[in-house]
Formats: C-alpha cells, structure tokens, sequence
C-alpha cells in the first residue's frame, strides 16, 4: 500500500515533469522557428544588395587597374573601356586567356570555358561581370 | 613511307575547315585554362613556384604554338600532355610546410585539399613503393 503510494507520487512528479518541461522549451522553440525564416531572407536581401552595388564604373575601374598591372601590354596610353585586347593592346590568345584569369581571380567568380572564351575586350569583360550576381 | 605521311599531315592541315581550326584552338585554349587553374591550386600561396609554373606553361604553349603543325598528331599529344600535366598538378601534386615553431624537425603540415586524390586502404597498400610514370598516372583511373 505504502510502495503504491510512493510510486503514484513519483509517477505524478514525473508527469509533472513532462508536462512542464514542454511549457517552458514551447516558447523558446516557437520564437527560434519564427525567427528562422527570416534570417536568409535578410541575408538574400543584403548579398543582392551588394552584388547591385557593382556599378559599371566601378567594375570598368578594376579591369582597367588590372590590366595595367599586366606587364604585356604593349601600350598603357590605348586602355580605355573599348580596348579590345588583341587589337589594341597587343595580346595574343595565352595572354588573353591569362587576362580572362586575372579577372576571374578579381572578382572571385569562374567563367565557363565557352564565355570566357568569348570575352576580347575590356567592354565585353565588363558586361560579363555584370550580368554576374555571384562576383564581387 | 615517311615522306607520304609527312605529305598527308600537310594536307590535312592544309584541307581543316574554318569551323575545326576554330574547334581546334578553342581546344587548346581551354587546356591553357585547365592548366593555370591546376597551378592555382597546386600552388597555393607560393608566389614563386606559381609564377614559375605560369611562366614555363606560358613559354611551352607558345614554343608549340609556332613549331607545330595544325591538326597533326605531335599537337594532339601536346595538348594531351599539357591535360596530363593540369591533372597531375591538381589531384597529386600536395604542399608541405614546416610546422611553424618546429623547423627544426621533419614535420610537415600537408595541404590536403578537396581535389587530391584519395583512393581505398587497400588500393593504396598495393602502391606503396612503387614508381609510376608520368604516363601512367596520367591514364590511371581508379
């Protein structure tokens, strides 16, 4: 009769137990699921910010710093935005291929065999970039 | 027998549509790009050798580039040569550096990275102290 007792008691302290238990974590779990969400979408928000931040200049800019840093470049005073690298400055294909690179390495992202290939000039280089979201 | 062969090589060199030679130097282009991502890679970090590495790719490809024949067989070894070479560099090639404060000892902190290869226990048991050739690494696939 006495053990009886003891263990409904303790069956109820353990219910007890249970039973709080959840009333206390409910919260915290509610508020951490409610939160959540909404965490990538202010970082979503904030790294297409920063990749619309890129201005034409800018990008422009550092092509242009980067090249000129690029001891092949036979002539400093023909970089311009329209240069084209063979034509203007005097690049051959491995150059250009080193260049596009060069570029790649600049704003952190990897152009695919097929667009890179297909990048002559600074311009081209600059529209590439820009229609990039990744790079930075 | 030789002459003919050399005759044929001409020919075809002379006969590759706008549309091959265009193929073909894209080719070699990407091959040029493999390579120098593959010493990016390999050599991480380590300005000297990288830029040695790009130097000595950058003079071979162009030494190639005029000595060679379009379209001929000892362009495409080259090129298969130079795509050996890119993977080599980049699934077997690994840095070591001396533990810093430790340089003294033969400890060495290796740069494993995500494309080095790594094969089976018992794969590699069986490699153990053998040679390979360059060849053979080249063509292996596990």
């Amino acid at each position: 009769m006495f053990r009886t007792a003891v263990l409904q008691s303790i069956r109820c302290a353990a219910q007890a137990g249970v039973r709080a238990a959840p009333r206390v974590q409910r919260p915290a779990f509610k508020t951490a699921s409610f939160v959540q969400p909404r965490i990538p979408a202010i970082s979503a928000v904030r790294s297409y910010a920063s990749a619309s931040s890129l201005s034409n200049d800018e990008v422009t800019g550092r092509i242009l710093d980067l090249l000129k840093n690029f001891d092949k470049v036979s002539d400093a005073s023909k970089l311009v935005p329209t240069s084209h690298f063979t034509n203007d400055l005097g690049l051959d294909s491995l150059d250009t291929v080193e260049v596009v690179m060069a570029i790649e390495e600049e704003f952190s992202i990897e152009i695919p065999d097929k667009e890179a290939d297909a990048i002559h000039s600074v311009n081209q280089a600059v529209d590439y970039i820009m229609a990039q979201p990744d790079a930075h | 027998m030789s002459s003919v062969e050399i005759l044929k090589t001409f020919l075809a060199s002379k006969f590759l549509s706008p549309a091959e030679l265009a193929n073909n130097r894209f080719v070699v282009r990407a091959t040029y790009r493999h390579l120098l991502r593959a010493t990016s890679i390999a050599f991480k970090g380590d300005t000297e050798t990288l830029q040695a590495s790009r130097a000595l790719a950058h003079q071979t490809f162009q030494t190639n580039a005029h000595k060679l024949e379009p379209n001929s067989l000892e362009a495409s070894t080259a090129v298969a040569h130079a795509q050996g070479v890119a993977q080599i560099l980049r699934e077997h090639v690994v840095q070591g550096r001396k533990k810093p404060g430790a340089e003294d000892s033969e400890n060495y902190k290796l740069n494993i990275h995500e494309h080095t290869q790594r094969l089976e226990n018992e794969t590699a048991g069986k490699l153990r102290g053998t040679t390979k050739s360059f060849g053979e690494i080249r063509d292996a696939s596990f």
